[in-house]
This record gives C-alpha cells, structure tokens and sequence, in this order.
C-alpha cells in the first residue's frame, strides 16, 4: 500500500472512529401508567445527545397485558438540532413489524399500530443531532378505548430543556440554602 | 451431560433453567442480585436426600403401549398394566439399578430407598459429598422467612451415571410448587355473600352439591354411584386437620366418617408443612365431597424437589388409586428438559397402570408468572403451568358461572358461563379504585391457560380448530424495582418463542373464579369466596372415581378419549362438553370451539360418564 493509499485509509478509520463517537444511541425503558380512571396507558420518553452525529434509539415498552388489542401510538417532536429520519417497531429482539401509519418528518412523528397485543416491544427512532445537548421528547399512548386515535400534547423539546434547566437551578438554590 | 432440577423463585433461577434465552453475561450478572439472600456454603457436614430419576427403558414402546390402552380397536383396549409389569417393561433392570446403588454407596452415599419402578432412587449423603458428586457447590438461602439450600453452580451427573440417570432432584430443597387456591381481595368481596356458611345456589358459598347441579353429577348419583370400590389420591405439599373434612362432609348431608381416609407421607420420617393445609383441606372436601364412597389416600412431601418426585412415583407406583389430582404447581419456564424427562416417564407410568392425573391450570390467567414478576414493575410474561402442561395429565381450568355481584360502588353482572378471568371487573375497578389497585391486588387472576413452550403439540391437538400457537414478543422484562424479586430496570431476563406449536392448556374446565366461588370448611370456620383451580381438579377426580366406579375399572389416559369425543361430537345434543363462547383469561378468548382459556369448555358429567359406559 502506498503512502497515499495509507493516509487514506487512516482517514476513513479515523472518520469511521469520529461518527462512531458521535453516536449517541440509548435503549432506554419505557413505563406505560395508566390514565386516570381508564384502561388506557400512556409514558413519555426523551433523550439529550451528547454529541453530535447520527443516532439510533430504543425504548421498550409493554403493551398492557389485556385480552383486547390496544391501539399504540408514538408521538416524538424533535428539538431545533435534531433531524429525524426513521422510526420503526418490532417486538423485543425480533423483527420489525408494519406500522399501520406513521407520518415522519425532520422534526416529527406520529405513528399508529392498531391491535397490538400484549407483548413486549421496542420503538426505534433514528435521526442525527447538529450539537451535543440537542434533544426530542416523545409519548407512546396505549388506548382502549376504541379505534380513536389519541391526541396527546408533545411538550416542546426546547420547553422541555428549559424545565430542566429550571429544576437545575432550582437543585442549586436549595443546596445553597441548605449550606447556609 | 447435565442433570438438574433447576431451582426457582428468582430472576437468577428463571435464567437458569434454560428455556429462556440469554447470554452468558446476562446470566451472570443476575447470579450476584438473586432474590433470596445468600448466606454462604452449607455446612458440609449436614445431611441432605437427593432423588435420581432413571431413564425409563424402551420409551418408544411404552408410548406406544399407553396409546394403544385408549384406542378401542386394540386388543390392549383397557387393559392396564400393574406396577411390576411396569417396572419389568419400562423400568431400568435389576442390574443397571444395583449397578447405580453399588456406584453411590462407593461414593460413600446412603441408598435409602428404591423405587419398585425401578425408575427413582432415593440417596443421603452429607452436603459436602453431593457438591461433590455434583460438581456445584451448594450455598443456604433466606427468603420471605424460609431458609433452604441451593446448588450455585450447574449440576453434573458423574461420568459413571450419565447414560441412565435423567435427573437429580433435591440439592435444592427451595419450595417450589404454589397451592393454584385463590381468595377475594376487599374490593371485590360481595355485600350480599358476607355470611361465613355455605349457601346452597349462592356464587361465592357453592358446596359440592351446588357442584353436582351445576354440571350434571346428580344422575349418576341417581344410579348409585357413588366411587365406592374405587380409590382416588390426592397429591399434596401440606397436611390438612380430618375434622376439618368430617365437618365438611356432614354439612353436605354425607358420611362424616374418615375412616376411608388413608394419609401416606411419601418421604418417611420428613415433616409435611402446614403451610397450604388449606389447599389440602378443600381437596380432600370436594373429591371426597364428589364421590362420598370413594376411599381416600392423602399422598403428602415436603414441597421440594426430591419431595415431588418421590410424591409422584410413591402415589404411582402403589397402584392404589385409580385416580390421581394435584392442585400445586410451577411455571413450566422454571424446568429443564431433564426435569420433564423425569416427570414425564412418571406420567407414563400412570397411563400404563390406567391411572388418569389431574392437575391444576393455575390462577394466573394466561399469566403464569405474574405474581413472582408482577406486572408493571415486568413485563407480563404469556406463561402455563406445570405439571398441567405435561401432554400426559389433565389440565384443569376454571370458569366463572352466570351471577349478579353486589359490590360496594355497584354491582356487576356476568351473563354467561366464561372463562374466569378479573378482567369483567377492570371497569369497575377502574372507575372506583384505580388501575394501580387492579394491577397491584388483582391481576394477573384467572384461569391458568395458554400455550406451552416446552411441550409440542399433541396428536389428540393437533389440526383442531382453535388450537393456537405461542404469541410473539414474550420477553421477561425489568421495568422498575421491586422488593419481592429485586431486578435493574432495563434488565433483560429472557424471552420465550413466539409461534411455537405447543400443547395448548387447559383440557377441560369447571367453575373456579372465588367470586363464584366455594365454602370450605377449615380449621373449625367457613370460609366463602375460596376459588381457583386447585378446586377443580380434586372435584374431576372425584368425578372419575365415579364412572370409574360405572365402568368397573380404570379408564386411563383420557385425553385421546375426550378429543376423541369432542371431535366426534362437538357441542351438540348429547356432548359431554359445554361450549364457553365468550369472555377470555385475561389474554386468550373463547369461542365456540377449543380455546386455550377454558379448552374443550365445562361438562355435562351425566353426558361425560356415558362415553365411557361401552
């Protein structure tokens, strides 16, 4: 191998290790509570990058072990930094299964699967992050209640990292207080 | 080669056995956080009794012979084997055993007991000897207030053993099996049945005789049978008080004498618990209830391994009952395949001899597991039980009967015959305590049923309208903490497979849901609103002591002749089978066929007996 040929080849490992650390991929578990005095089910997930790059994420979560079929539905809003560009589901550990729709766009999901049995699945979404700290927020609703499709409000990502932010600072006043 | 029964109870165990799927590394991170308490080895010193379970001789005859036993264009049509014949066909020879016992006593065991099967045998040695001869250390364990030991390491067989030892049973000496009883919590206990006594037509204080009503028993009565000259046996974990079952009896209008009551404790000179008397105490009151002439053996172990299987081969191979139920259990994910092997060649056993076992599906709807890893804190897990899921015994499931329920906030109504399962109460729960109370008191809860992992589907199943396959996405899953069984939330502790073509349990059911429910009479009170399966399997033994008493012998393996009969007949005039067609066990629904809820749907037994009658 020539010089030339070497560096190259330096190059791409050395790029390959660069997206390879960027990556901020998380599997993370999803606890679907119940909603008042229903049978339907809803949890909430998000993910704050830390680092920019590609990403691919998993929560798992159990459909509610109910004879009746439920109607999943993922919602996921994306913050300023972060571009979406896939989302799929499967059963845990197994293979991806068709989602009865799913609108994606850069800064948004909604995807519904009809009759979904009790089980345990894995909600994957992939999409790339401009900058660590970037962030998405998203639900996934479990409902009973018919064929309706529940609309559940999304918090705004850049809300979310200003609650945060908040219950930071407000972490800091009451150590502060507590030294003096 | 390894042998073992595999221990239970914690995530560390469940892993274990095999059946789940998992790696190494998972499997060794969960050994540190089981969730019992290690305290360390045993004391080498202290003694332990292990059982050996033998491999039967010429498996494929004996399962040829035990068919043909059922089939009426053999010539072995009904005619049974005794326990001799048994061991001389099937069980190991003289040789191979005295060649298996000259081996342990070189090891400077005790053989303290052969089984006549020739298929078990019963060795003592001290602790340091069996981890030994094993090649697992054995540590004690506390939990819930029990102390036991365990192997910690996998059990091998010695070379010297290996072509004809199937299992050892008994370096844990952990409880495994769960009495399938189940009681009402608060919120569902109904204002109008809160009087402790049986009430004759009442859901919730049904007696033996609201029994006989409800699924057609009083015409053999008509015909004076009651089980006399017959033997049924029921298998326990627990003792149980005989004034406790001579009160119940007399109430029912019947004899109060125990004279016919034999008790066998199958580990001699171990102490059978108290715990799960109950369980004991409503099986001996309903079979016995069921067929009043009927002679009673009370097969009692200590609730551990080597206890099992010395139950099942002592109740066996005595050849006295001609019928045989247990209403104890274990999720079949907590066996391995040496431990079906081993139970399975039992079974066998039965079948040669005539002998049909009735077991209990469980309590846990299609969620077999759900009250060791309760749900939300894990995911459900779509699990049956075991023995009931053996293809060799008859799995019992439970129904919930047509009633009103008057309840605190309101009354709920059942329209029909259904599978039992809490969740027609959801709603009102819901509405009235919240889901976390349904989740937390009353889920999962119905009867046992599903589809079995371990065991394939068999011939008397197979192409049968309704007969399911696994469902996919059963993974067992670490959600969030919780004290009874520790777990890290994300952790991932296996996953059985979907889309297996397994046995489907139950077979048969009969009412079980403690809201239509049954009294009991124990330690000197009534107790209304008990249920769960473990009621309906002694209530079938009790009833095939009855047309076993109508035949004039035994009737065998039954599941080909139940099949049999449904096929040939179905639900029309005449069938012994009741079509359950709506409703579920929390996961499988019923239809107008076989289901895995409640499985070939309740009885008509007047109609049941005549299939037998010829």
């Amino acid at each position: 191998m020539n010089t030339q040929l070497k560096k190259l080849a330096l190059g791409l490992i050395a790029s390959a290790s660069l997206v390879s650390y960027a990556h901020a991929d998380t599997t993370q578990p999803v606890n679907l509570d119940p909603v008042g005095a229903t049978m339907n089910l809803s949890g909430s997930f998000t993910n704050i990058l830390s680092a920019a790059g590609a990403f691919t994420d998993d929560y798992i979560f159990q459909a509610a072990p109910a004879a009746t079929p439920g109607l999943l539905q993922f919602l996921a809003s994306a913050g300023t930094s972060v571009t979406f560009n896939n989302v799929s589901l499967s059963y845990f550990g197994s293979d991806p299964i068709p989602l009865d729709s799913s609108s994606l766009t850069a800064s948004s999901i909604n995807a519904i699967m009809l009759n979904a049995g009790s089980g345990l699945y894995d909600l994957q979404i992939s999409g790339v992050a401009q900058n660590a700290g970037a962030n998405y927020f998203g639900v996934i609703t479990e409902n009973f209640d018919g064929t309706s499709v529940p609309v559940t409000p999304v918090p705004e990502p850049d809300a979310w990292a200003l609650l945060l932010a908040g219950l930071v600072g407000l972490g800091a006043v009451l150590r502060h207080r507590r030294a003096t | 080669m390894k042998f073992a029964l595999k221990p239970l109870a914690s995530a560390a165990s469940l892993i274990l056995t095999g059946l789940l799927t998992m790696n190494a590394a998972q499997a060794g991170s969960l050994k540190s956080k089981p969730a019992a308490i290690d305290n360390g080895p045993v004391s080498a010193t202290d003694s332990t009794e292990v059982a050996l379970a033998l491999k039967v001789n010429n498996l494929a005859d004996l399962q040829a012979f035990v068919a043909s036993t059922v089939d009426p264009s053999s010539p072995n049509f009904h005619k049974f084997l005794k326990p001799e014949q048994f061991a001389s066909r099937y069980g190991q020879s003289n040789a191979v055993v005295h060649q298996v016992t000259n081996y342990l006593q070189s090891q400077g065991l005790t053989v303290t007991r052969v089984f006549s099967n020739n298929l078990v045998v019963m060795v003592r040695g001290t602790n340091a000897q069996m981890a030994s001869m094993f090649s697992t250390p054995i540590h004690s364990f506390s939990a819930n207030g029990v102390s036991f030991q365990k192997p910690v390491g996998n059990v091998t067989v010695p070379v010297a053993l290996q072509g004809v030892v199937h299992a050892v049973a008994g370096l844990s000496t952990e409880p495994r099996f769960e009495s399938r009883k189940r009681k009402l919590p608060a919120a569902i206990v109904p204002t109008s049945t809160t009087a402790l006594m049986p009430m004759a037509g009442v859901p919730g204080a049904y007696t033996v005789k609201d029994l006989a009503n409800l699924y057609n028993i009083n015409p053999l009565y008509a015909k004076g049978l009651t089980g006399a000259g017959k033997t049924l046996g029921i298998m326990t974990f627990a003792s149980f008080n005989l004034a406790d079952v001579s009160t119940y009896w007399t109430a029912m209008g019947q004899s109060g004498s125990t004279a016919r009551i034999t008790v066998v404790n199958t580990v001699p000179g171990s102490t059978i618990s108290t715990d799960g008397d109950d369980e004991t105490t409503l099986d001996v009151e309903q079979a016995g209830g069921v067929a009043p002439g009927a002679n009673i053996v009370v097969y009692e172990a200590p609730n551990t391994d080597a206890g099992a299987i010395a139950l099942y081969t002592k109740a066996i191979t005595d050849n006295i009952a001609d019928t045989l139920s247990i209403s104890w259990g274990a999720s079949e994910i907590y066996y391995d395949a040496s431990a079906f092997a081993a139970y399975d060649n039992l079974f066998l056993q039965a079948a040669a001899q005539g002998v049909p076992i009735f077991a209990a599906s469980a309590d846990s709807g299609a969620y077999d597991i759900g009250n060791a890893y309760p749900y939300p804190h894990y995911s459900s897990l779509l699990a049956v039980d075991f023995p009931a899921s053996s293809p060799m015994v008859l799995a019992t499931g439970g129904t919930t009967l047509p009633m009103t329920i008057n309840l605190r906030y309101g009354s709920v109504t059942v329209p029909t015959e259904r599978p039992w399962g809490w969740d027609y109460l959801q709603s009102y729960i819901a509405v009235n305590y919240g889901m976390s109370y349904y989740y937390s008191n009353m889920f999962p809860s119905g009867g046992g049923g599903g589809v079995s992992v371990q065991y394939p589907v068999p011939s008397y199943q197979a192409g049968l309208p309704g007969v399911q396959l696994s469902a996919k996405g059963q993974t067992l899953y670490c959600f969030s903490n919780v004290a009874s069984n520790p777990c890290t939330p994300g952790q991932n502790l296996g996953s059985l497979p979907g889309g297996f073509a397994g046995r489907n349990v139950p077979d048969v059911s009969l009412n079980g849901d403690p809201e239509s429910g049954y009294s009991v009479y124990y330690q000197g009170n009534w107790i209304t609103g008990f249920g769960g399966t473990s009621f309906v399997a002694p209530q079938l033994n009790g009833v095939f002591a009855l047309i076993s008493q109508q035949v004039g012998g035994r009737v065998g393996w039954l599941h080909p002749q139940l099949y049999g009969a449904f096929r040939t007949q179905g639900y029309g005039s005449g069938s012994p089978f009741r079509a359950i067609t709506t409703g579920d066990n929390l996961y499988w629904h019923a239809w107008n066929g076989f289901n895995p809820a409640t499985g070939l749907g309740s009885l008509d037994v007047a109609n049941l007996a005549a299939i037998f009658s010829h």
